[in-house]
């Protein structure tokens, strides 16, 4: 196995994601993790552009399906492998900000694609407020009444300005 | 004077056309001159001799492409969706910079540059995989956000328009930020037009399967690009797409593709060298003869380096390699005079078959390929030649995708990924009817595409570094002989 795909697999475990990609869903929620997981300075090297579910790597999505392609055919070079201790402390401050805040009413999934569409509309995209909430209404109309505690979230974390 | 008429470009493709000054500018820049020295396809000119075109001429060719299609764009599209001449420019600019971060040889050079920084940045060493080269990983705690471990070419591309005094300098000449060049070709801005630049029918795609024909004198890229660049709109949900009129005309050009691959980019010498350079590059990083990393590569734009890390910097390193190493990398030493001297490593097994998708097909591919990989050390015993003299290649293409690599399944069952709006969109009405909608080729029952997404090619090819002949056909008895999967024959390359 590459070494890029085990450090993809390595990477998105240390998130608490599994790295499947059997449903969207999955690969919807392993996009914006590892969206999420480079804005801890541990920068793997995926670009993202914006798509109708926001941000989205087809670099990621090319090595997700050449690793997943790996395991199903048998390959295990992950197994006797492991992060250094510097990124794994790095993603652990990356984590908590995956937990759902108690007061906001959306799966982890869906929370993913909130914080990671607010933060590149805001820092990539370099949207003011406004233009990037009316986006965000017309393309994500379930997710926007819920941008204050991504807003919040992100600026608690020094992510956003 | 017209705009895009500042300067001629003579090309072999082409013809004449013409480009602004913004454009001349920024062709004139170290950077992008740079791109003359990076050859388009890696080795490929040491079988098909002619085939040595720069992306420097790529380069060109797909920003006049781009333009093309924007101008049939506003011809084929009702009034509310048409490009005025800035946003032409951006896109025309964002296809003449999309190779700017490409590294010397290519793809060859990328993939083991990721492979072996990624590993050494944040994988916890193993004995079979120490930090060897002496150098220090980064402290990720001490230094904050550093550049990526390595950088892929389009990450690189961007760096370099961050950094480059030059660039800066020309944009700020023209007053186009850099964001804003970023944005058009990265897809940042909601909205905008980067398949243009980016997906199955792009202006890159189009440039080079005509300018790859030409230059390898071979007819199988020869697609009817007037027709398809004519052809050009956007629906009423800003998908860039063609007319119906057109989709024989792209059938086409997906099938060329193929060939291309089949013909040019898998050709066996092609494939051998092009293994042993990657071999080569991989041991040379590890030993510390050459530095590729996200830090190094920054330094060099920083400091006005990065206009030499072309194709003679990695020929250069090869060559002052040889008399640094040591008595007992004979293996290594030989390989690089491969690469350097045109000597191609023998053609020992080759299995080739055009099959399903099913997962059956896929299994027996890896099957055949892990027998092999696991005899490769027996072989390099009994016929005493060093195993590191041995290289295995095996690829299991889709011969439709949608994007780069997402299965044409995906769109089957509705559950779209997002990527797959980078596929062929075809008009299902006029162009100029404001709510005209668009759907994927591969959609089309009658399209040759939706029948080839359902295979594969799978490849699977051993070579090893030989002196003569006789030894060869005793290692490819051996091989028949040791391998419980029958091999099947495989058509010969070309030339």
């Amino acid at each position: 196995m590459d070494s890029r795909h085990i450090v993809l697999k390595l990477f998105v475990e240390e998130l608490g994601l599994q790295g499947e990609i059997d449903s969207f869903q999955n690969r919807k929620n392993l996009q914006k993790a590892v969206y999420l997981g480079q804005l801890s300075g541990i920068d793997l090297g995926y670009r993202y552009s914006w798509y109708l579910r926001g941000p989205y790597s087809t670099g990621l999505a090319r090595d997700y399906y050449q690793l997943a392609e790996a395991i199903r055919l048998g390959d295990r070079g992950f197994e006797s492998r492991s992060l250094n201790d510097p990124v794994k402390q790095k993603l652990c401050f990356i984590k908590k900000l995956l937990t759902v805040p108690r007061d906001c009413f959306l799966s982890t999934g869906d929370w993913m694609e909130l914080l990671a569409s607010w933060h590149y509309l805001r820092s990539v995209s370099r949207s003011d407020e406004s233009e990037a909430r009316n986006l965000m209404e017309k393309q994500k109309p379930t997710l926007a009444p819920h941008i204050p505690h991504a807003q919040r979230a992100l600026l608690e974390s020094r992510l956003l300005g | 004077m017209p705009r895009f008429h500042f300067r001629r470009i003579t090309d072999a493709v082409h013809g004449t056309f013409g480009i602004s000054e913004l454009e001349s500018d920024i062709i004139s820049t170290r950077v992008f001159q740079r791109l003359h020295n990076v050859k388009q396809l890696g080795l490929a000119h040491l079988i098909y001799p002619d085939l040595n075109y720069s992306r420097f001429a790529h380069s060109l060719g797909a920003c006049h492409v781009a333009g093309r299609m924007m101008r049939s764009i506003n011809l084929n599209s009702p009034n509310n969706r048409r490009w005025d001449e800035d946003q032409i420019q951006l896109y025309r600019l964002a296809a003449l910079l999309h190779d700017l971060g490409h590294y010397p040889s290519s793809h060859a050079m990328e993939h083991v540059v990721q492979d072996y920084y990624k590993d050494q940045a944040y994988l916890a060493p193993t004995s079979g995989h120490g930090h060897t080269n002496g150098k220090k990983s980064p402290d990720l705690q001490e230094e904050g956000r550093l550049p990526p471990a390595a950088f892929s070419h389009e990450a690189l591309g961007r760096r370099i328009i961050d950094l480059d005094d030059e660039i800066g300098a020309v944009l700020e000449k023209h007053d186009i930020s850099r964001d804003d060049l970023k944005s058009a070709f990265s897809r940042e801005a909601p909205g905008s037009l980067a398949t243009l630049v980016s997906s199955d029918l792009d202006c890159d795609r189009l440039d080079y399967l005509m300018r790859t024909a030409r230059h390898a004198g071979l007819p199988y890229g020869s697609v009817d690009a007037e027709y398809i660049i004519g052809q050009t709109c956007v629906d009423s949900d800003g998908y860039v797409c063609l007319t119906d009129k057109a989709l024989r005309a792209v059938d086409h050009l997906l099938v060329s593709r193929y060939f291309d691959y089949t013909q040019v980019v898998f050709h066996k010498t092609v494939v051998g060298l092009e293994q042993v350079l990657r071999n080569v590059i991989a041991e040379l990083l590890q030993i510390g003869l050459i530095d590729c990393s996200g830090q190094e590569i920054t330094r060099m734009i920083k400091e006005g380096q990065f206009a030499y890390f072309d194709d003679h910097y990695l020929i250069e390193r090869l060559r002052s390699a040889i008399p640094r190493l040591g008595l007992g990398d004979e293996p290594l030493k030989l390989k690089i005079r491969s690469v350097l001297d045109r000597r191609p490593p023998k053609l020992v097994a080759a299995s080739e078959r055009i099959r399903g998708r099913e997962r059956r097909e896929r299994e027996d591919h890896k099957n055949l390929v892990d027998q092999m990989r696991g005899k490769i050390r027996e072989w390099a015993c009994d016929f005493q030649v060093d195993e590191s003299l041995w290289h295995l290649w095996d690829i299991s293409l889709t011969m439709t995708k949608i994007g780069s690599h997402i299965p044409v399944s995906l769109a089957e069952e509705g559950g779209f990924e997002d990527e797959t709006d980078q596929g062929v969109r075809i008009l299902t009405s006029d162009s100029h009817d404001p709510q005209c909608k668009s759907r994927l080729l591969v959609e089309h029952e009658f399209a040759l595409a939706n029948q080839l997404s359902n295979s594969n090619l799978y490849a699977i090819r051993l070579y090893v570094h030989l002196e003569g002949n006789a030894e060869r056909s005793r290692i490819e008895q051996r091989i028949r002989q040791d391998l419980r999967s029958p091999l099947r024959d495989r058509p010969s390359s070309p030339s």
